[in-house]
């Protein structure tokens, strides 16, 4: 049996459908319980929101042409920053395949001290690290997690190595999901060799050849609830006419992987009421601090992603990861305009680059905004995290001169590239917030899981309190901040709901 | 055209195919068709584009701020969702508020170029940083993405090639 790939674009009037298990969105966690249920023999059906892009065509788009077509709000949308801390710039996916498409194929498993945290102090027991060690070995067979060789390391990467390594400490290899990898340092537009094996190259066609059906191009208003039970979902799409249509979706489970910035809003537009809903969103709040070089780096040669330091992770809650940006990118944050403007951006070959993230507090919300369907974010970093900011910058800073840079480039909007003793003198510790520029790639824990249905959205199944057959499975569910990429955590946790829910077809 | 068996040995022996069946290239993303792009978004984008991208002081190639306010506003035709209010804010405070910080109360393009570099510096050393950089950014990526810059600041495309794994 085989399912098929279909467009709202391409249908030119309403859609009546029926099947066992609708899934809304088609991301790291959508992809992963629509393949389950339709291998466990489920008429299974899936809402994306954002179109269809074929592996194929990422290597012809150039990277604004990805931006443009494929990410979330041309990756401007903003949480915005209460409290003094910074606003941050969310970037996510918005395609059929979602986010997996546009991250550096990272994997991480959860860490232990947080499974045990999980378990421990928040009383959900099968999220120890025992109960959830097969669920990350079925996830990394499923899409192939393999080491990043160290030869394919950009310049960029092995030079903060070397610096972390006059400084005594340790940089690791990460584990990506990928095969065949390139080292062309542009997986965040997706990959131009379909080497990175995001849902869309394992998930989403495993799913259509045991039978499922994917819709691109249509919105999911609403899920649509009779007393404690859903019944399916609603919507709207256009046609290439732009005449607009009804979606009905009839079903007998709804399961919501919508990310953590829709997921909550769709909940409370279908009329779900809980006190943790859009609370709690945690961001891994990121800055970038790029070091010039003498020589040119030409930092996209090699995985854009390949190696960390995880060595500040327990104890200060810091994470190192090496990455890459477009070239346009970071000759956008040289400062000036103009003579001065260009005078650093030329050199932009010489740059080198590495993130330092936040293992943050719950300081996000979601909520509704005044115009539009799309969510409004607001972030009050704690001031643990904020207090954290000047050491984990002026450590960046520290490996980067170790390894022999010139100045840095630090992320405080409008200052000069500073030397070695720039730094030093540099008062990072009185830069307030709306001064610092923060990204951010992993919106989660809007909806937690939790043991008590006060306290939380779901229960240790995924279940939403309170309704009988209504589910979420993406990294809106997470109960706290994880300190890592949560690409696998999120695979993971959504097999683990998958798996559940193919012991009880649906009624 | 057959599709490719699956890169994993696994999925290939099950007969799953690597990818999802194309779309009909009438609904490919490139193909549709992107919103009304206002006159205004145009020729601020311009207006930035000239004195961000004047190394020595002159109007850089004709041909290229030509091609980077179409492409602009090609962006601005089809990113999704609040891209387009984002950009329009942004432009607005950099056209009209910008020239403010130099003391002159007209729009940012009737400035000559060493003005509105002035201008927009102060600009962006204020509270109003952000705003300058949403279209510092992206004017920045498609500047950098053109074949001239790639060659005279050696950023053209290249990959590092496989290794053994």
């Amino acid at each position: 049996m085989s399912g098929g790939v279909h467009s709202g674009l391409l249908s030119r009037k309403d859609l009546d459908l029926d099947c066992d298990t609708v899934v809304v969105g088609s991301g790291a966690g959508g992809a992963v319980v629509a393949c389950h249920l339709a291998e466990a023999g489920e008429r299974v059906i899936v809402l994306e929101e954002g179109p269809q892009v074929p592996a194929r065509e990422h290597g012809a788009m150039r990277q604004s042409e990805s931006i443009r077509h494929l990410w979330k709000d041309g990756a401007m949308t903003l949480a915005l920053g209460t409290g003094g801390g910074p606003s941050i710039n969310v970037t996510t996916g918005r395609a059929l395949g979602g986010s997996s498409m546009l991250t550096g194929g990272v994997c991480f498993r959860i860490p232990d001290h947080v499974l045990t945290a999980w378990s421990r102090d928040l009383d959900l027991r099968e999220l120890s690290p025992e109960g959830m060690r097969p669920y990350f070995e079925e996830v990394e067979r499923d899409v192939h997690v393999e080491e990043v060789p160290t030869e394919m390391r950009s310049r960029s990467t092995t030079l903060f190595g070397e610096g972390v390594a006059k400084r005594g400490i340790a940089m690791k290899p990460m584990r990506r999901n990928t095969l065949g990898c390139d080292g062309c340092g542009r997986c965040n537009f997706g990959c131009p060799h379909s080497a990175k094996l995001s849902v869309d190259l394992t998930y989403l066609p495993r799913a259509v050849h045991a039978g499922a059906d994917l819709f691109a191009d249509v919105t999911v208003d609403r899920v649509e609830l009779d007393g404690a039970r859903a019944t399916g979902v609603s919507g709207t799409f256009r046609d290439l006419e732009g005449q607009r249509h009804r979606l009905a979706v009839r079903a007998r489970r709804v399961v919501v992987a919508a990310n953590a910035m829709h997921t909550p809003l769709l909940l409370a537009r279908s009329g779900v009421r809980s006190p943790a809903l859009g609370k709690n969103l945690t961001l891994h709040p990121s800055f970038r601090v790029m070091a010039f070089f003498d020589e040119p780096v030409r930092g996209w040669e090699g995985a854009l992603q390949s190696a960390y330091v995880d060595h500040f992770e327990a104890d200060e809650g810091m994470l190192f990861n090496s990455l890459f940006i477009p070239n346009g990118v970071m000759a956008g944050t040289m400062p000036g305009f103009g003579p001065k403007y260009w005078d650093r951006a030329k050199d932009v070959a010489n740059l080198a680059i590495f993130g330092g993230m936040l293992h943050d507090d719950a300081g996000g919300e979601v909520h509704e905004a005044p115009f539009g369907r799309d969510p409004v974010m607001t972030y009050r970093m704690s001031e643990r995290d904020f207090r954290k900011i000047p050491r984990l910058l002026r450590l960046m800073g520290d490996f980067w001169f170790a390894a022999g840079a010139r100045e840095i480039v630090l992320p405080v909007f409008g200052t000069e590239p500073v030397d070695a003793d720039g730094l030093r003198r540099f008062p990072l510790e009185e830069v307030r917030g709306s001064q610092l520029e923060c990204s951010s790639q992993h919106p989660l824990g809007s909806c937690q899981m939790g043991a008590a249905r006060g306290v939380s959205v779901v229960d240790p199944h995924g279940k939403v309190w309170g309704t009988d057959n209504l589910y979420l499975a993406c990294g809106s569910i997470m109960p706290t901040s994880l300190g890592v990429n949560p690409q696998v955590a999120i695979m993971s946790m959504a097999t683990r709901i998958a798996h559940r829910l193919r012991e009880r077809r649906p009624r | 055209m057959t599709e490719p068996a699956h890169r994993l040995p696994v999925l290939a022996e099950r007969g799953v195919a690597l990818t999802l069946p194309d779309p009909p290239a009438e609904i490919a993303v490139r193909n549709r068709k992107g919103a009304e792009v206002p006159a205004a978004v145009r020729r601020g984008a311009r207006v930035v584009a000239e004195a961000l991208f004047s190394p020595d002081g002159e109007l850089p190639d004709a041909e290229r701020l030509a091609y980077i306010e179409e492409d602009f506003g090609d962006f601005y035709a089809r990113a999704h969702g609040n891209a387009r209010m984002i950009l329009r804010l942004s432009l607005f405070a950099l056209t009209w508020i910008a020239p403010l910080f130099v003391f002159v109360p007209l729009p940012l393009g009737s400035l000559s170029l060493r003005r509105r570099a002035l201008a927009l510096e102060r600009l962006e050393a204020s509270p109003l940083a952000p705003a300058a950089l949403a279209v510092k950014a992206m004017l920045c990526i498609l500047w950098f993405e053109h074949p001239t810059t790639q060659r005279e600041t050696g950023t053209a495309p290249s990959c590092k090639g496989k290794v053994a794994s």
